[in-house]
């Protein structure tokens, strides 16, 4: 998808980066900024708001590049500035800033993802759509630890760094969203043993 | 085993039939009849978690990179960094100031106003449209190191102290380009249907199958580019993706011993003689002695021996020959010897050697 993407050229893009090498600054910006937008866009539907936070993220880092530590993982670092940047930001136009109340969009928002051509076969859409509402009933973070799993291939502990709480708060979050999940769709237990807890 | 919805591989198949997985995907789940049920569940999931994304075009992305490399690279100027001084009580309360937003917006607005226009009219950033342009394949970064690169259409490069040299994995197949940052002696396979490029933030070299020197270092206000065999074309990067007619005119020609400087300051190339010539790879420079011999033949070994051409007035020079020994000086040397022989001086002018002399007859 992107022209930079393994892990090694990343870290040497933001190990430049942090020397004051302005292009890889924008090579390694480039490289994220689909993922930073999509997470963003989480968030609040408001696609500008995100693209300013990102403008003023950028900004930070490179003024802060020379006390920025080293990381390996260069995408969860993004990810965790962004989200504390919206946090900030959302909470301060909104509620005043309480965490649980953080508007992270629910994952299901609109009625419109199910129907979309993206399912061809006719009867999993019911299926899907009862998913769909069993997530919609879990809780915001519940939900942001399931969507962090699955789009950013993100484990445990990456989640628990992004989300800026412990692995087993993200343990515990996780396995209570599927406990959900499988109360609410019935059956087949098996199927929900799918998280790798290692 | 049971994580197909969290598997990256699943996920593509079922939100892409005919991905590269699909031939795996179906077999499997033909193996396993008993996982159909759980299939069905993992499928329904990734459709309940499919997302309606907001949608941002890959165009729209390059103007928010290109807009925060703007805004960063004024940045400096305008807010201080955090250094570990502590200073940052001081500036906290400063920052906290809504005059001196106020103000710093205005300035960076102006700065950034200022530098779009400059930079909408004068660059553009070379290194990301080099990897736009190759968004589709793996681009490698090699790092100097003591070894030489071997590109995979099988040039060679030797990158200098800290340069760094982007290239995509498929090379050999499709345009050969590479980004450099830094310096690099480059030795290019002879390909004559496929052009090698090597851009860098102000020249693209243009070679077949020659070897060259480019040198593009941020802190030294200049880029050079030298030819040490063969031809390579240089352009200035605004004359490059410039899509007019003359722009296969705008290009300079190189031929070796000859360089390129690149004055960024006033963003003008200029064509030069390089300070030590030397002979060209097959020939060597051996002692030649002259007894009267005319002094068009004089040039004309030079011109031979070094690659560098070399202008003079024919009908005036007519009457001047040269009687010495000369061997083992550099090209320089052996010019001033010829040049005072005949009374005479030289310019080096467009990367050619142009003689005057008012002739030899009185003598």
């Amino acid at each position: 998808m992107s022209a930079v993407n393994l892990l090694g050229e990343d870290l040497f893009l933001w190990n430049e980066f942090r020397n004051g090498n302005a292009d890889a600054f924008g090579a390694l910006i480039r490289v994220h900024y689909p993922d930073l937008f999509h997470y963003g866009t989480r968030f609040t539907r408001d696609a500008e708001l995100v693209k300013d936070c990102l403008q003023d993220l950028f900004l930070e880092l490179w003024i802060n590049r020379e006390t920025i530590s080293e990381t390996s993982f260069v995408k969860y670092y993004l990810l965790k500035a962004l989200r504390r940047k919206l946090t900030r930001r959302l909470g301060r136009s909104r509620y005043a800033g309480s965490w649980e109340e953080l508007h992270f969009e629910s994952i299901l928002n609109g009625a419109h993802s199910v129907e979309t051509s993206i399912i061809r076969e006719e009867t999993l859409t019911e299926l899907s759509r009862k998913m769909r509402h069993a997530l919609s009933g879990l809780s915001k973070r519940q939900q942001e630890a399931i969507y962090l799993r699955y789009y950013f291939d993100a484990d445990i502990d990456e989640v628990a760094e992004i989300m800026s709480v412990n692995r087993q708060s993200v343990y515990n979050l996780l396995h209570d969203a599927l406990k959900k999940l499988k109360k609410l769709s019935g059956k087949p237990s098996r199927f929900f043993l799918f998280l790798p807890f290692f | 085993m049971e994580d197909l919805a969290f598997s990256r591989s699943f996920r593509n198949w079922v939100l892409n039939r005919e991905s590269p997985e699909k031939s795996f995907w179906e077999h499997w789940i033909k193996r396993h009849p008993d996982k159909a049920e759980m299939v069905k569940y993992a499928k329904a999931l990734i459709y309940a978690l499919h997302l309606n994304t907001t949608v941002i075009s890959e165009d729209e992305i390059d103007e928010e990179v290109r807009k925060a490399l703007i805004r960063l690279r004024e940045a400096p100027r305008y807010f201080p960094l955090d250094g570990p001084d502590g200073r940052d009580g001081r500036w906290r309360g400063l920052l906290r100031s809504s005059w001196f937003w106020v103000g710093a917006v205005l300035i960076a607005a102006i700065g950034c106003g200022g530098f779009i226009f400059y930079r909408a009219h004068a660059h553009r950033d070379v290194l990301q449209t080099f990897l736009s342009s190759h968004k589709k394949e793996r681009v490698q970064v090699q790092v100097a190191n003591a070894r030489p690169v071997d590109l995979p259409d099988g040039s060679v490069v030797r990158l200098g102290k800290s340069s760094k040299l982007y290239f995509p994995a498929n090379l050999d197949r499709t345009r050969r380009e590479v980004f450099l940052e830094g310096e690099a002696f480059f030795d290019i396979r002879k390909e004559p249907a496929a052009p090698f490029y090597v851009y860098t933030n102000q020249l693209i070299t243009r070679a077949l199958g020659t070897s060259f020197v480019v040198h593009s270092i941020p802190a030294d206000g200049w880029t050079t580019v030298t030819a040490v065999t063969g031809k390579v074309s240089v352009y200035r990067q605004e004359d490059f993706y410039s899509r007019s007619a003359e722009s296969g005119r705008a290009g300079i020609i190189l031929t070796p011993n000859q360089e390129v400087v690149y004055d960024r300051g006033e963003d003008r190339l200029q064509k030069t003689l390089i300070a030590m010539p030397e002979p060209l790879g097959d020939k060597r420079d051996s002692l030649r002695v002259y007894q009267g011999t005319p002094i068009r033949q004089v040039f004309g070994q030079l011109e031979e021996l070094y690659g560098i051409p070399i202008q003079f007035d024919e009908e005036a020079l007519d009457s001047c020959s040269l009687t010495a020994t000369i061997g083992n000086g550099s090209f320089y040397d052996k010019l001033n010897l010829i040049c005072k022989a005949i009374g005479g001086s030289y310019e080096v002018i467009d990367g050619y050697i142009v003689v005057t002399s008012r002739g030899c007859k009185a003598r």
